[in-house]
């Protein structure tokens, strides 16, 4: 039975309910927020979200800190969309390898941003070992300025290729100006992509989304050069203060659907592109596809409909993890 | 205005389905037209890249 005085709602990608205007990273959790959610079109039931003081969705934040915490990164995987608290994976670590596990997963996370929150959660965490989730299709979001309503800070590389950090306005405070400045950043991509041949507006086919055509690579050449330059540096800032890093990379919902209907569709493009680039600068990787392939099937699934891991690939997340990161040696400290 | 970029404006704005969505594109064009300058650059400089030269590659039917 649920509690009555927690409000219960409905939410669809792209709600911002559990969301609010953050001066460094765009957007991030709003505090000590409490809600029953249906997450439409992954899961019928009402799941508890709750984030912390921190407007994260994960544990009171206690004064006594471990050391040698944990800290994971990502998108909705990570926040947890469909899925109860204590099935994510950041949980099934804690419990697994003994260690402070905090999550630092919120929806529509570009890699930009993962970057941006780690500089500044690492500083006050102390972590030994920092992950990063990633659904390789999700890489795109460093082209997107402008997401569900918040303005982002961006990286971008200047005509000599040196990457830059485009930090937020301080006009984006206000939701007006957040507009107007999103009606500028969505119109030049928009504009972009129509200089491109790429229409995601009006056309948008997840099977035949552009990141997976061959013919459309062109237009991605930056995009992956830009990715290439923010995980450069995020390995260098890792390395610089002795915290491994670690990035899991799981299988996009079109590898659990049908086979791509042209040789020159490859939906596991984004994944071989960011593993190139995870492999150039030796940044631990582990492609969750195969395990997670293997425990998959249309009766015990590991993911929702939309890709969301559910429950038993959360599971699964966090046992591949927790078995690299023991072959690294990382938990034995 | 850069002649490129406005008719690179009207062809966008063209694209839309209804009146009303061609001419709201149209106008948001004229107005972000100063800050498009880049776009159309890096269209132009982007358009012999690596990937592109490996076009027989790629598309081996044609």
């Amino acid at each position: 039975m649920k509690n009555q005085s927690i409000k219960q709602l409905t939410i669809r990608s792209g709600d911002v309910v559990f969301y609010q205007y953050h001066p460094i990273l765009g957007f991030w959790g709003i505090p000590d927020i409490e809600r029953d959610v249906c997450f439409k079109g992954m899961n019928n039931n009402y799941v508890r979200v709750r984030h912390n003081s921190e407007g994260n969705r994960d544990k009171p934040i206690t004064k006594e800190r471990k050391e040698g915490a944990i800290l994971c990164f990502g998108g909705s995987h990570t926040w947890g969309a469909g899925i109860d608290q204590e099935s994510l994976y950041t949980e099934n670590l804690e419990k697994m390898t003994g260690k402070q596990v905090y999550n630092f997963g919120h929806c529509s996370l570009g890699l930009d941003q993962i970057f941006l929150a780690i500089l500044e959660k690492s500083a006050r965490y102390n972590p030994s070992i920092i992950i990063v989730e990633q659904y390789p299709w999700a890489i795109h979001r460093i082209l997107n300025t402008y997401v569900n309503g918040y303005t982002r800070p961006y990286f971008y590389l200047d005509e000599s290729g040196t990457l830059r950090l485009q930090k937020m306005s301080a006009f984006s405070r206000f939701r007006i100006c957040r507009r107007i400045i999103g009606s500028f950043f969505t119109y030049r991509k928009e504009f972009r992509e129509f200089k491109a041949g790429i229409n995601l507006k009006d056309e948008y086919d997840p099977w035949a989304d552009p990141i997976f055509l061959y013919w459309k690579m062109p237009f991605y050449d930056y995009m992956y050069n830009l990715a290439d330059r923010i995980l450069g540096s995020m390995q260098d800032f890792c390395r610089q203060k002795g915290i491994q890093l670690i990035f899991g990379l799981e299988p996009i919902m079109q590898q659990f659907g049908q086979k791509s209907p042209s040789a020159l569709i490859d939906y596991e493009f984004p994944r071989k592109r960011l593993m190139k680039i995870l492999e150039k600068y030796r940044i631990a990787c582990i492609d969750m596809s195969e395990a997670m392939m293997i425990e998959h099937s249309v009766d015990d699934p590991v993911v929702f409909n939309d890709g969301h891991m559910n429950e038993k690939g959360h599971h699964i997340f966090a046992q591949e993890l927790v078995r690299s990161m023991k072959e690294r040696q990382w938990l034995n400290a | 205005m850069n002649s490129r970029i406005l008719n690179d404006i009207i062809q966008f704005a063209m694209t839309k389905k209804s009146f009303t969505e061609k001419s709201i594109y149209f106008f948001k064009g004229l107005l972000f037209a100063p800050f498009l300058d880049e776009v159309t650059r890096r269209d132009v400089d982007e358009s012999v890249s690596a990937t592109s030269q490996a076009g027989d590659d790629i598309y081996p039917l044609f």
